[in-house]
């Protein structure tokens, strides 16, 4: 079963952010959408956007760029909203574009190397290569807020 | 889902309706009425929960429900006087038998020493009652007992005995099988089976069984047709031609079939399929002597909460079974029948809730876009528009209203509350409930059971003195807790009153400022006073008690009433008692609210603890310094609070005097002027959850989306007016992005 499973190709939603290339599993991804203005939420870090409608649910979008240290994005249509869910919690990442879907074997996908910058290493859970380009896979679980802290 | 486990959970919940008629016959048992009407209706709820658990073979529950129906039988067969000791009897075996049920259900392990106590007392006064001590109940074959939960069975009272009678193994006699079906022949020339029936009884002792087995799809259902046949067992000396006779008018007119019985088990009739009709949910036999109303269960109610819709019954969804009823009620007319319900998972309430809430917004939203386009083109479509946005606001509070239950289940909860606590204590209480009919969401409901239990515990524990001091004091001893319930102006107003002593004030502030938890020369007005009460960490009881537990109650139940957009007042007189006043939302999934602009932003104020808004004049605004300021309202000096600064969305304080101050009402009856930009509406929003998503934001209650589409924060008023949460607010603000970024 174990094995199974290891070898089982994975499809990742690949998008960019500046030059840099990075995928999260399709599992996680609900929709892609275009960017709609976002209501700030008071006493936000500077990467919350604010949150959105979402057909009655209201979804926090976050600035992916921000978030991993690019600096703040100015969102504009060009921009899409990946529509993430973890455990029972969705999030919007705004990223620059998406690019295209890779289907990749779990072999193909690499630790972090260990001298990879402090965002990498606490963002990224392993590098896929694909044809000469580098792709980091998002840790989402990292890149979400930790409700838990936040609550205590 | 197997079918025996839902119909066990039909069971329970049955169970559950049992126990609160029985609360409440007792209830009026206690209060003088004991005719037999009252009587009866305790007896059947007890003997339901019996028949019921002996299908499942809860040995425990049968025996205990068989010794308290003992004892019952006994007062209404009058052999047994309920006086207050036996009334006391009675609630604590209402107490131990809805303790047992609901170790049943969650099939908890039942430890029998926890209630022998109870069971010998039920034993050793029925025996005390004389009359015949009856058969062991234990080797009373339950297992017939299952078709009449699924069925209902017809049944001819036989002068006192109970309405329905446990078919028993060694019950041999010799008789009759009559299976009489009468075609639809036989309803249109104007005969009657239930006098047929009542004829036959007049032979003998007879048990009759409907059987519903050829009633068909309900789409199939012909109104016209007959489906309904009938198997009596009759016991009888008459011969096989007497009870021809009986049939020969409809001679014809349907199948009779006459057996001879023969001298085994009367009960193992075979004849019954047990589970027939899934789809139906039929009431068990006592409950055919009521108006009859089918009651439909989803089939996969599994243990989900349910909700009681409360409607008219569809006429086309009443089976065949109505010709028959119909005259059997007027025979037997019955008091206050339960209101014609349906379950329904909550599931689906809440599905159609929400759907209901986009509606909302999405009428909104076209109204918003197509408005000026139609108001420029003709009346027509502004007429229909508006037709729409009617006809959607009249949806949405039928919906809303589905969820609404009256407080009454709630309240019954707190009369056992009160016997234990008084018990406890050795006070006589006695608990005097109003407006049980008041309805509100049951979310509500559900939530303010805990609060409300403190609350009623508090009242007994600290609120009442000891029958001593109330005599001294010139109190009948019985000290009096009132629990009343009325809406008021669009919420729901709870109050709880004793007639105790009333809070002891200095006693309170002398407490409060050694435990540090007020400034030792501060000094408070008799309202700030009792307002303390609410502190965490207070505890006025020198001595901590089991019931009232360590004072952290009246904290936790502010805290909990709070988050339920609700307020807790808090009165008291001394020497005449205090007296707590909830008051709640009737619903959480809408609010009226200011729609206001800060900043570029849009946010809403509950309209709830909006006292009032005013326009700030210089001469009003007093400069206390550091940016803070003040304004006299009538003689009142109330403080400033710049919104847009408190949540962190404006850099520069705004200026007084042209901004906007809505003044209003918190918790601890102080008042606040909230300084915002502009007010832009006030209309009705859906409140949608912020938490879930995103996290608990200090000074944001909830979210709501508006008519563009749009998320609108919904402020949390309370935080933003106290000025030391504020603080708290604004130093977890520096710290949130500290808390987001995860340490690598």
């Amino acid at each position: 079963m174990k094995k199974d499973q290891a070898n089982d190709p994975r499809e990742l939603i690949v998008f960019k952010i500046g030059e840099m290339e990075f995928c999260v599993d399709i599992i996680q991804v609900r929709e892609i959408r275009g960017w709609t203005p976002a209501t700030p939420v008071p006493h936000s870090p500077e990467f919350m956007i604010g949150v959105i409608n979402l057909r009655g649910t209201v979804l926090p979008v976050i600035d992916l760029p921000s978030r991993l240290g690019h600096g703040k994005s100015v969102p504009s249509q060009r921009h899409a909203v990946i529509v993430v869910q973890e455990q029972d919690r969705m999030t919007g990442l705004l990223v620059d574009m998406v690019s295209d879907i890779i289907s990749v074997e779990q072999k193909e996908i690499h630790p972090t190397p260990d001298v990879s910058s402090a965002i990498a290493r606490s963002f990224v859970s392993g590098i896929v290569t694909l044809e000469g380009r580098m792709i980091s896979l998002l840790s989402l679980e990292d890149v979400l807020p930790n409700l838990q802290r936040k609550a205590a | 889902m197997d079918p025996m486990a839902s119909i066990r959970d039909t069971f329970f919940q049955e169970c559950e309706e049992q126990m609160e008629a029985l609360e409440q016959g007792l209830m009026t048992m206690e209060e003088g009425d004991t005719s037999s009407e009252t009587v009866n209706a305790v007896f059947r709820a007890v003997h339901s929960v019996k028949g019921g658990a002996g299908a499942f073979k809860l040995t425990e529950l049968v025996s205990f429900a068989h010794a308290f129906e003992t004892v019952l039988d006994k007062i209404r067969s009058n052999q047994l006087e309920p006086n207050p000791e036996i009334m006391r009897l009675l609630l604590k075996s209402a107490d131990v038998l809805s303790d047992l049920v609901c170790l049943c259900r969650d099939g908890a392990a039942i430890d029998a020493t926890q209630y022998d106590g109870v069971l010998g007392e039920l034993n050793s006064t029925a025996e005390g009652a004389g009359g015949e001590p009856e058969d062991d109940f234990a080797s009373i074959d339950f297992a017939p007992a299952m078709i009449s939960f699924d069925l209902p069975t017809i049944d001819i009272p036989a002068g006192d005995a109970p309405a329905f009678e446990m078919p028993a193994t060694e019950q041999v006699a010799t008789g009759f099988r009559i299976h009489f079906r009468p075609h639809a022949d036989l309803y249109r020339t104007g005969n009657e089976p239930l006098l047929l029936i009542r004829q036959l009884k007049s032979l003998g002792s007879i048990k009759c069984t409907c059987d519903t087995s050829a009633l068909p799809k309900l789409a199939d259902y012909k109104v016209n047709e007959s489906y309904l046949a009938f198997d009596i067992e009759l016991e009888t000396d008459a011969s096989a031609l007497d009870i021809t006779q009986i049939f020969e008018f409809v001679d014809g007119a349907c199948d009779l079939d006459i057996q001879p019985l023969m001298a085994e088990a009367a009960g193992a009739g075979p004849f019954v399929p047990p589970m027939q009709l899934p789809e139906f949910d039929m009431p068990p036999a006592e409950q055919l002597a009521q108006p009859y109303v089918p009651v439909y269960a989803i089939p996969p109610a599994a243990a989900a909460p349910v909700v009681e819709i409360v409607s008219p019954p569809p006429m086309a969804a009443a089976p065949a079974p109505v010709p028959v009823i119909d005259v059997a009620q007027k025979e037997k007319p019955t008091s206050s029948g339960p209101a014609p319900t349906i379950r329904v998972e909550l599931d689906r309430v809440d599905r159609l809730i929400n759907l209901v809430g986009e509606l909302v917004i999405n009428q909104a939203m076209l109204a918003q876009r197509l408005g000026p386009a139609v108001a420029s083109s003709g009346s027509e479509a502004l007429a229909s528009l508006e037709e729409l946005e009617r006809l959607t606001r009249d949806l949405q509070d039928s919906v809303m209203a589905i969820r609404a239950q009256p407080v009454k289940s709630l309240f019954q909860r707190m009369q056992r509350i009160v016997r234990e606590v008084a018990d406890q204590t050795g006070k006589t209480v006695r608990l005097r409930t109003e407006g049980e009919a008041t309805e509100v969401d049951k979310t509500v409901i559900e939530s303010l059971a805990d609060p409300l239990t403190h609350m009623i515990r508090n009242a007994v524990d600290h609120g009442l003195e000891s029958p001593e001091g109330r005599a001294s004091a010139g109190k009948s001893e019985e000290g009096v807790i009132k629990l009343t319930a009325a809406h008021q102006s669009g919420k729901v107003v709870i109050t709880v009153q004793d007639d105790g002593a009333g809070i002891n004030r200095p006693k309170v502030l002398e407490i409060a400022k050694k435990k540090n938890l007020v400034p030792q020369d501060a000094t408070f007005t008799d309202s700030e006073i009792d307002n303390l009460l609410f502190l965490p960490g207070f505890s006025t009881a020198t001595t901590v008690s089991a019931i009232s537990g360590r004072g952290v109650g009246m904290d936790v139940v502010r805290r909990s009433i709070q988050a339920l957009g609700g307020r807790i007042n808090i009165s008291s007189k001394p020497g005449h008692g205090s007296s707590f006043t909830l008051s709640l939302p009737l619903t959480l999934a809408v609010l009226d609210g200011i729609v206001v602009s800060i900043a570029e932003a849009i946010f809403i104020i509950p309209l709830t603890s909006v006292v009032e808004t005013l326009q700030p004049e210089n001469k009003m605004i007093l400069d206390l310094g550091e940016g803070s300021h003040a304004m006299r309202v009538r003689e009142r000096l109330v403080p400033l609070v710049d919104v847009g600064q408190a949540l962190g969305v404006r850099a520069e304080p705004s200026k007084p005097t042209e901004s906007v101050a809505i003044l209003v009402d918190t918790e601890s009856h102080s008042r606040s002027a909230l300084m915002v930009d502009r007010i832009i509406d006030q209309r009705q929003v859906v409140i949608k959850s912020f938490e879930h998503n995103y996290g608990p934001v200090p000074g944001i209650a909830a979210a709501t989306i508006l008519g563009d589409g749009r998320v609108a924060m919904i402020l949390d008023v309370e935080t933003i007016a106290d000025s030391k949460q504020r603080e708290r607010m604004e130093s977890a603000s520096k710290d949130a992005a500290a808390k987001w970024a995860k340490a690598s």
